[in-house]
């Protein structure tokens, strides 16, 4: 067998075998669709998932809500596309929940509802004016992030809402948790034009 | 998921578009014993330890693959396949320690236990440099975060400020 021949057996076995071995649990891990006015449930918060949405009008405002029944520490970030045309979209999100922060009135101000009685809140922030940009290799695309953070999730009823404070429309992503190294190929083709741009 | 962050590369654009990258450690480094795979975008070709072609007489010198031709496309890749799948990533990083290390604390003010799994050495942060590199910002970014939230808290800032 010539080297470039046992090179193509071992690729192929290989991605084969990451296929076979991987597809039950690649399913936790479905790149999911965020749709205005419904309510994304997560379901396994100890996993990770990336929300797409799209802002189609500037009044939209998307929910993600997680029980953790501890508190749970975990990596938030949103991203934008990186298109010209995107340049200025910057939605927002916040962490609502009970032991969160009170709001401040500015803070208040900015959200795009009322609080829950008893609720606090934490909002994601650019973390500086020029955007930090990453590159996706899963999807093979380029996208503007506000800065990777750390939150400390209360445990029990959470809420993630995601808002375009300055009217701007376009696609988005909200990252959850890290990479735990499984993904649904299979996922990412059927719906390629939701997760691509 | 569809965003993988553990290959992500992230870097930053300056209002002029100016780019530099802001890579975490070299994750190219041979380490003897191990095989890699050339990145992605080139031609795929096996290497061996100090990047010396994975030959065919490599194969041939293993008896139990020698007697057993069907093996190789095989095992290999299955043992190929495992060690992505078991990950051998990074350790865990000092931003990260000192964020575990501040979740203690607020656990310790609030009566919380707190679930900082995935930043432990153990978790699912050091999977791979890639996404160590995603955990270490975080965490940067999350004890300046938690010290905002609570400030009483004394958490160092970890290595970077």
């Amino acid at each position: 067998m010539t080297f470039r021949k046992l090179s193509r057996c071992l690729l192929f076995g290989m991605l084969t075998s990451l296929l076979l071995l991987r597809g039950d649990e690649a399913q936790a891990h479905l790149p999911n669709i965020l749709r205005p006015g419904e309510v994304f449930q997560v379901p396994d918060p100890l996993l990770s998932f990336a929300l797409y949405g799209t802002f189609s009008h500037a009044d939209e405002v998307f929910e993600v809500r997680l029980q953790p029944e501890t508190p749970l520490a975990v990596p938030i970030e949103i991203m934008v596309p990186r298109q010209d045309a995107l340049t200025n979209h910057r939605p927002l999100f916040a962490i609502v929940g009970k032991g969160l922060p009170k709001a401040s009135a500015t803070e208040l101000a900015q959200l795009p509802r009322p609080l829950p009685d008893g609720m606090g809140v934490v909002l994601g922030r650019y973390e500086r004016e020029d955007r930090e940009i990453l590159f996706e290799s899963f999807s093979r695309r380029v996208l503007y992030t506000n800065g990777v953070v750390a939150y400390v999730l209360p445990a029990g009823d959470v809420r993630m809402w995601v808002w375009s404070p300055s009217g701007t429309t376009g696609k988005f992503v909200l990252g959850f948790g890290v990479e735990e190294g499984k993904q649904d190929f299979g996922n990412l083709i059927a719906n390629w034009g939701d997760y691509a741009y | 998921m569809g965003v993988s962050r553990q290959t992500s590369d992230r870097y930053r654009e300056s209002p002029s578009g100016a780019v530099r990258t802001i890579k975490g450690k070299g994750s190219a480094e041979p380490a003897d014993g191990w095989l890699y795979l050339t990145p992605v975008g080139t031609k795929p070709r096996l290497v061996a330890s100090n990047f010396r072609p994975l030959l065919a007489k490599d194969v041939s010198m293993n008896s139990s693959l020698r007697h057993a031709p069907w093996v190789p496309p095989l095992l290999t890749p299955l043992l190929l396949a495992l060690s992505v799948w078991t990950g051998c990533g990074a350790e865990q990083g000092p931003e990260c320690r000192a964020f575990v290390a501040c979740v203690a604390k607020l656990d310790a003010v609030k009566l919380t236990q707190t679930n900082v799994s995935r930043f432990l050495p153990e978790g699912a942060c050091w999977g791979s440099d890639k996404s160590a590199q995603v955990c270490e910002s975080s965490c940067r970014r999350g004890v300046i975060q938690l010290l905002a939230q609570e400030p009483l808290l004394a958490c160092p800032q970890g290595v970077t400020p």
